[in-house]
This record gives C-alpha cells, structure tokens and sequence, in this order.
C-alpha cells in the first residue's frame, strides 16, 4: 500500500488501555476481564485505525515517506490525548489468576503462565490472520488491490473500503497485541515506542507482505535476543541483532521469504 | 447499447479525446482502430471510469454512468480485458477468476463452467499463478476473469499483442463466438486490420482523439486505410 505507519505502536498502547478501562468497569472479574478486552481492544484500535486511515492515510498513498511524517505525528497526538485524559504516570493492569504463576519443568526452568498463554495466542491470531487473507473474499480482495489497484476496480472492487478494512484490521490487530502486552509489561503513553523498532527489523527481516516471513523473522530475531542477552547485556544484545539484519539485508534485501517466480518481476 | 458522445479528455494541460462521440450496438463486434498514441486506450479507460473525463456522457441501458465511480461499471454489466492483460501476479487462476463474482448479478459463488469450456487451459492451470502463465494463457485469463463478471458489453484492449498465430486464432473464434450465440456487445481496440476484419461488424477510426470515421467493417475501405492507418 506504500503505508509507513509510526503510530502503530500507539494503536498497541491504545489496546493495553483498554484492557485497563475494562478492568475499572468490572473490578470484581479480574477473570474475565482480558478476554472481554480482546475484542474491544481489537475494536478501539481498529475504529481508530480507520479514522487515521480516512482523515489522513488516504490521501497520502504511494508516498511513503510523506506517511511516515503523518503518521509519526499521529502517534505524538494519540501519546498525548492519553497522557491528558487518563494520566501521565504508568496505570496497573492485573493478571487474572489464571494467568498467573509458572510451570516448572525442572529445578532451574520454569516458564510462566502469562507468556505461554500469550504465545499461544499469538499463534491464534497468526492463524486466523492467514485464514482471513486466504480463504475470504475480503482477504482475495485485499490481495488484488495491493497487486494492481486499477485492475481491481475494474473488476468491481471497491477499492476506497478495502483499504479502510485493511488499515482497520492491522490496527485492530495491534490492538490485540496491546492487551497482550498489558500482562506483560508496564502500560504508559510510551509503550508503543518501544515496540515500533522491532517491529520494522522483524518486518524487514522477514520480507514485506509476507506474514509467515513475519512469524518466522518475529521467532528467530526474539530468541536469538534472548540468547545473546546473558553474556552481552541487554543493549548490546539489540545493537547485535541490528548489526546482523543490515548485514543480512545487504545480502538479501527482500528479506526471509522473498517473492520468486515470474511474478516477482513485476 | 452503449453510447457515448461529446466525451473530452485531458492529461494535465493536454487535450487527449475531442468531442468523441460512439455508438457500439447491441450484439456486434465494433472495432476502434488508429495508429498509436490517438487516444484508443485512454477511450477505453474512460468507459472503465478509471481515467476521468472533462465532460460528456457515457450511457449503457439507459442510464447515464459517466459520473459513477470505477467499481460500479463491472457490476453495471461492462467487461473490461485491459492492454498488458495486468493479471494479479501473485493469485492463483482460480482467485483471478473469483474476484470478479461479488459483481455479477445473480450472486453465484461459483466461477461458471462455460468459462473452463471456453479456455480449457485455465481449468489445467487453475491452482497456479497468474503470474506464472505464458502470454497467450494470461490473456485467455484476462478474457475469462471479464467474462465471470456476466457482462453485457465486453471491452477488449489489443487482446492480440504478442500473442502467437494459433492463440490469435483462437481468441478471435471466441470473440465471434460470444457475439454470435451469447449475443454478447463488444468492443474491441485492434491494430491488427485482418483480425478486425474477420471479428468486427462495425469499425471506428480514431486520429487525434477524434472519431475520424465509423460504419460497417465493409466500409473500411482502402482509401480510410491509406490515411489513416498506414504508417
């Protein structure tokens, strides 16, 4: 779509924040109170990538860089409104029980609930994300339109509302990675900034548009962090992976899972 | 039928399509004919909606589609198989022919069978990419993924560019075919005279966005070939 989207660590936050308003609506069902943010994460976040999408996006296709620039001050605009309506400081985000305590597998392993659960949902989402682009006629439109927008019309595709649906789905989505992220982490105005890095160098790794480069790049980039992390410390351990994905883009610069065939030469 | 008259156009500052006028009737093979860089393309792409025209109507049955956005035109029963064929590369056969099902009238789910009788080639392909298909077999494509939409007019962009002699052959048996017993309306840009003169019914000369001439394809004599199709 030549979308650059910077306020898309905004729309993560925007999710995590609505885990915590449901969590002030219904105080005493802590239990059930992620799974209902779910789908109103999705939709906050969602709705509010559609409005970005149609007051600002859309007028700006195929210019990236220009995106970029709009978009960066969209998510300084999102930061701001809920530092001013919610509060500056940090909010609490409880774990459900559930969620809560780890699995031990033996004396010096053990892995905590929250994050097993979570990368089982993630899988989830991966799943119903390529079930969506591939067996829906919302997803084949999808397709048509970001290979030849012209011809798509042409065919009878509503080209304006397939771009809202995408945009609103990627940002629904992100929203669901920020109630994920709530039982992770701290939830603040900040926290999608420190997420919209690493999400480029996993995009960028795993080649663009490709959402199994994605999971695959997301994977491998997470554990070799993690892996580097107790010998080199936590900063050198990213400057490291970073160091390799330039290398590794030099020599690849489509990415993991570039396109191949006839098709690519278009 | 469709008609079109006092239609202008413009890229930018420069004045592209004059005044055109042009009837396609219903149940023929009309021919646009020109040398390059006249305007036939940009014609089409008019009636398509995706160039935008200054003025001017655009009337299929009746109804005045000028001013009506691109997507509306396939639903509004007009096929469009476009210069370059510009098959989506990287959808399988099958997912080019079913993005045009949402526009067809009676809802079906399903591509229509006629279309894999017509191009046995797409049934074979169907699982590969478009982008993958030789020439010839992306353009039996193009003509296919037009035809699922169930138009009533049918609108073909030099559907014969460097494609080889047999398939040539074979695209203008169907042409023929679809307007002799589905009483399909075509128009068809072609630079090409002896394929024109075996497809069309009707002809129309194009010559600096002006329609120059037009009538039965017998009337496209020598004298309108020498001024204004001979290079």
């Amino acid at each position: 779509m030549g979308v650059i989207n910077m306020a898309h660590g905004e729309l993560i936050m925007l999710g995590a924040y609505t885990t915590f308003i449901i969590q002030q609506l219904m105080p005493n069902t802590i239990a059930l109170s992620v799974i209902v943010a779910i789908p109103a994460a999705f939709i906050v976040s969602g709705a509010t990538g559609i409005l970005i999408e149609r007051s600002i996006i859309r007028f700006l296709y195929g210019r990236p860089l220009e995106t970029l620039l709009a978009t960066f001050g969209v998510s300084l605009i999102l930061q701001q409104l809920v530092r001013s309506l919610i509060s500056p400081q940090n909010v609490p985000v409880s774990n459900p029980d559930w969620m809560s305590g780890s699995l031990a597998i033996n004396e010096v392993l053990s892995l905590t609930y929250n994050r097993l659960y979570i990368f089982l949902f993630c899988l989830i989402v991966f799943a119903a994300l390529y079930i969506l682009l591939r067996r829906t006629t919302l997803g084949l439109q999808v397709r048509a339109v970001s290979q030849n927008r012209a011809m798509a019309r042409a065919m009878g595709v509503r080209s304006e509302r397939v771009d809202a649906m995408t945009f609103g789905l990627g940002a629904g989505v992100a929203g669901i990675a920020g109630v994920a992220l709530s039982q992770l982490t701290n939830v603040g105005p900040n926290l999608g900034q420190a997420y919209i890095i690493d999400s480029y160098m996993v995009v960028v790794f795993g080649g663009v548009g490709n959402l199994l480069g994605t999971l695959v790049a997301g994977l491998s980039l997470g554990v070799a962090n993690k892996l580097i992390e107790p010998s080199a410390g936590a900063v050198l351990a990213k400057i490291l992976v970073l160091v390799f994905i330039i290398l590794f883009i030099q020599k690849r610069p489509r990415g993991l899972f570039p396109q191949k065939g006839r098709a690519a030469e278009h | 039928m469709l008609a079109l008259s006092d239609i202008n156009h413009y890229y930018g500052e420069s004045h592209t399509l004059w005044d055109l006028a042009l009837r396609v009737p219903e149940g023929q093979c009309t021919v646009v004919m020109g040398r390059n860089g006249v305007g036939k393309t940009t014609l089409l792409e008019c009636i398509m909606g995706l160039q935008p025209i200054r003025s001017g109507s655009i009337v299929l049955a009746e109804q005045d589609i000028a001013r009506k956005p691109a997507e509306t035109r396939a639903s509004d029963g007009i096929g469009f198989v476009p210069q370059g064929r510009q098959i989506f590369p990287l959808l399988s056969v099958k997912e080019n022919l079913q993005i045009g099902l949402p526009a067809r009238k009676d809802r079906s789910r399903r591509v229509p069978d006629f279309i894999f009788e017509l191009f046995p080639v797409l049934y074979d392909m169907r699982e590969r990419r478009g982008g993958d298909l030789s020439g010839g077999q992306q353009q039996q494509l193009a003509i296919g993924r037009a035809l699922v939409t169930d138009p009533q007019v049918l609108i073909l962009d030099e559907p014969t560019e460097g494609i080889q002699p047999n398939i040539v052959q074979e695209i203008g048996d169907i042409i023929i075919k679809l307007v002799r017993e589905q009483g399909l309306t075509v128009l068809l840009v072609e630079q090409k005279l002896p394929f024109a003169r075996r497809v069309g019914d009707y002809f129309t000369i194009l010559d600096r966005g002006r329609n120059v001439a037009d009538g039965p394809i017998d009337g496209l004599g020598d004298t309108l070939i020498q001024q204004y199709l001979t290079v």
